[in-house]
């Protein structure tokens, strides 16, 4: 079995060449996931969007969730942080300084490497947990998620969110 | 306080000898590690099905994998990988969260080395007990557990249209598509409620108590005292007997039970845990271990999977909403290669299960994120691709049983000195397949395929894989007639201790080709009738 836990650590031991050259580090990290959040997901229209569906607030709230690994949580700080060291690699910008257009072109660089490809998945997912869970965990708002792909969800439904 | 009989662990293998011994008037005590949770506690919350709302948090509770590469164990923390091997450590255990694709053993699957030989790198061994001896237990689940199916205590569950389209399919090929029973009741039967189809039955508890779960069926049935968030960490004996059994409660508090006999049924990997780490002056190596066979020999029921899909496109908007209607099953299996000839020889088979994708939504989702290519999409090609693809499609699967056979390098050990919450040594699990399971599962796939394909489903795939499923686990403490090949004997009593029985799936020398839970519960009410039949013995 190897999934992304062993890529973490191939990664964690390449980033050492990274860090040996100028370190870029956003000041907001929020920032800079909420900008990916939408570049990953953008609007679709008033409400299928990363804002109405809370998908920051979710990632916040996953980041401090007892059941998530520290690997999890590790992995997307450090994607954050590589994010930012490719954008300024290739624009000699941090990613959120860039146009969507330079944006995209980062993205398709890090999604041809195994630590961006992952990194991509990991956000994603958690964009689709935030836009498909159950509303109770102040998400999904209206079913706006459920809505759009005419999904029934399972019946009942909880009545309070699980914080681990 | 001394009971009669203390029972470790509630689930499949603990549940009917509870069931049977309080309701014969015996003092039983339940000792389970998780809580109790009712009926109308469970919700399909997809969020908390992700998080394992009902097993251990892997940062406390963790089994450390040893997998074999190329002739090579690879190391892998279950906390690192989150590999977990938990099943739901509530009262009724994994019983809650099966999907209740029952059935039985074959004749055949008693007799297994007798029948089609030795398999070089294969501990294959005959049961100590036959079909005839086991088929009256099978009965009594059907009935007192709830099986639904033709020829069941309780109707067939409604079904999908879909089947229709494949009984045709199986007619045409020459094949014989067969009902699958569930372990689900379609009419109520006292305090459960019939299904009421939600859609989301495997891996979730059930809202309705139709779901035959061990707490539902047989512990709510009888006044077995439970003691809940108990963990057992050890057995004190002597050379003859179990004393006591020493467990934790919640807080970490250490408290011990007397009773005169004792049955395990934690599960295989924890039940062989438990002896392993109970070590004293007369079982230096573990209790009931001084042949060296607790652990060994762990099977698992698996052999692979793969889906067909329907399209709405290629259907049309008619025939694919009678397709897409949600909650009805799909309970058909395919038993024409449960045992199979290929170049004049007779193989053992195995049995394949055809069954709708889950309903969980975000796997749905996330399956959409790779182009044809295998690259990841993101963005509005990516939302194009979910909006056309999620709504208008429906995926079949199929998951295949074979004989997974024992072998000598997939074993449970003790990992000393890695403790978990509890400070108790973890399990270690040894994984080394044998590469028969494969050969056989690359057969039984093709024959899945020729059924997909002539059902009209696309994008057709199948991946056979030697990967353990954590929810079929069977072995590591084997019965049979022989206390140096096994452990226990052919009542389940362990050979070197008098009072000490094991319940779970731990008895499996082998597993049949089908998943085990039918059996696990036949076995134990078996063994609850060798107790009674005891108990009554020494009363007398």
């Amino acid at each position: 079995m190897v999934d992304k836990r062993e890529f973490l650590k191939l990664s964690l031991f390449g980033v050492g060449v990274l860090t040996t050259y100028k370190l870029f580090w956003t000041k907001d990290t929020t920032n800079t996931l909420t900008i990916l959040q939408n570049d990953l997901f953008p609007p679709i229209d008033a409400k299928l969007n990363i804002s109405y569906i809370n998908a920051r607030e979710y990632l916040s709230y996953i980041m401090h969730h007892k059941r998530v690994s520290d690997d999890t949580k590790q992995f997307i700080r450090n994607g954050v942080k590589w994010l930012n060291e490719e954008a300024d690699s290739l624009y000699n910008a941090v990613y959120p300084e860039l146009d969507n257009q330079k944006r995209q072109k980062v993205l398709e660089s890090i999604a041809k490497q195994s630590w961006g490809e992952s990194f991509i998945e990991t956000i994603l997912t958690f964009i689709f947990e935030a836009l498909f869970g159950d509303p109770v965990y102040g998400i999904n708002k209206d079913e706006v998620g459920w809505k759009w792909i005419d999904y029934t969800p399972g019946q009942p439904r909880p009545k309070k969110r699980f914080d681990g | 306080m001394m009971y009669d009989v203390c029972v470790i662990g509630s689930g499949a293998g603990g549940g009917p000898i509870a069931y049977e011994l309080s309701n014969a008037g015996y003092n039983v005590v339940v000792l389970e590690k998780g809580p109790y949770i009712k009926t109308n506690e469970f919700s399909k919350d997809e969020l908390a099905f992700r998080r394992d709302i009902y097993k251990p948090n892997l940062k406390d509770e963790f089994h450390i994998i040893y997998e074999k590469h190329k002739g090579k164990y690879v190391r892998y923390d279950g906390r690192e990988y989150e590999w977990s091997f938990w099943n739901g450590n509530i009262v009724g255990g994994a019983s809650n969260f099966m999907s209740g694709y029952f059935h039985p053993l074959k004749q055949e699957d008693f007799r297994l080395k007798s029948e089609f030989g030795e398999i070089e790198g294969a501990n294959i061994e005959d049961w100590p007990i036959t079909l005839d001896e086991l088929e009256p237990y099978y009965k009594k689940v059907e009935s007192a557990v709830g099986i639904s199916g033709d020829d069941m205590p309780y109707p067939p569950l409604k079904e999908n249209f879909l089947t229709t389209v494949f009984d045709k399919a199986c007619s045409r090929l020459g094949y014989k598509s067969l009902r699958t029973s569930r372990c689900i009741i379609s009419e109520n039967k006292g305090k459960r409620n019939g299904c009421y189809y939600s859609n989301f039955c495997g891996s979730y508890g059930c809202s309705s108590g139709a779901k035959g779960s061990s707490r539902v069926a047989l512990l709510d049935e009888c006044d077995a005292k439970i003691i809940t968030e108990s963990f057992v960490y050890k057995l004190e004996s002597d050379k003859n007997k179990i004393k006591k059994a020493y467990f934790f409660d919640k807080n970490k508090n250490s408290h011990s039970i007397e009773a005169k006999i004792f049955v395990l049924a934690l599960s295989p990997i924890e039940t062989s845990r438990l002896l392993l780490n109970s070590k004293n002056n007369c079982f230096p190596n573990g209790i009931a271990n001084n042949s060296n066979q607790v652990g060994k020999n762990l099977i698992f029921s698996a052999g692979g999977t793969g889906e067909g899909t329907f399209k709405k496109e290629l259907l049309g908007e008619e025939l694919f909403k009678k397709i897409n209607t949600p909650g009805v099953f799909f309970n058909r299996n395919l038993k024409d290669w449960y045992f199979y000839e290929e170049k004049g020889k007779r193989y053992k088979g195995g049995v394949i299960d055809f069954l709708f994708e889950h309903a969980n939504i975000i796997p749905r989702v996330k399956s959409e994120i790779w182009d044809e290519d295998g690259k990841i999409i993101w963005g509005k090609k990516l939302q194009q691709k979910i909006k056309e693809h999620i709504p208008n499609q429906r995926k079949l699967k199929f998951e295949i049983f074979v004989d997974w056979l024992p072998t000598d390098g997939t074993y449970v050990g003790i990992e000393k000195g890695v403790k978990d919450k509890w400070g108790i040594d973890v399990a270690s699990i040894y994984l080394d397949p044998h590469p028969h399971d494969l050969k056989v599962g690359e057969y039984l796939a093709k024959k899945a395929v020729h059924v997909l394909k002539e059902m009209g489903a696309v994008e057709i795939y199948y991946d056979i894989s030697p990967s353990p499923p954590q929810n079929l686990v069977a072995g590591g403490a084997r019965f049979g007639d022989d206390p140096k090949k096994s452990v226990l004997d052919k009542n389940c009593k362990t050979h070197e201790l008098k009072n000490l029985y094991i319940s779970d799936a731990s008895f499996m020398p082998t597993g049949g080709s089908v998943p085990y839970t039918w059996s696990i519960y036949a076995n134990s009410f078996r063994v609850a009738d060798i107790l009674k039949e005891r108990l009554k013995r020494k009363q007398d």
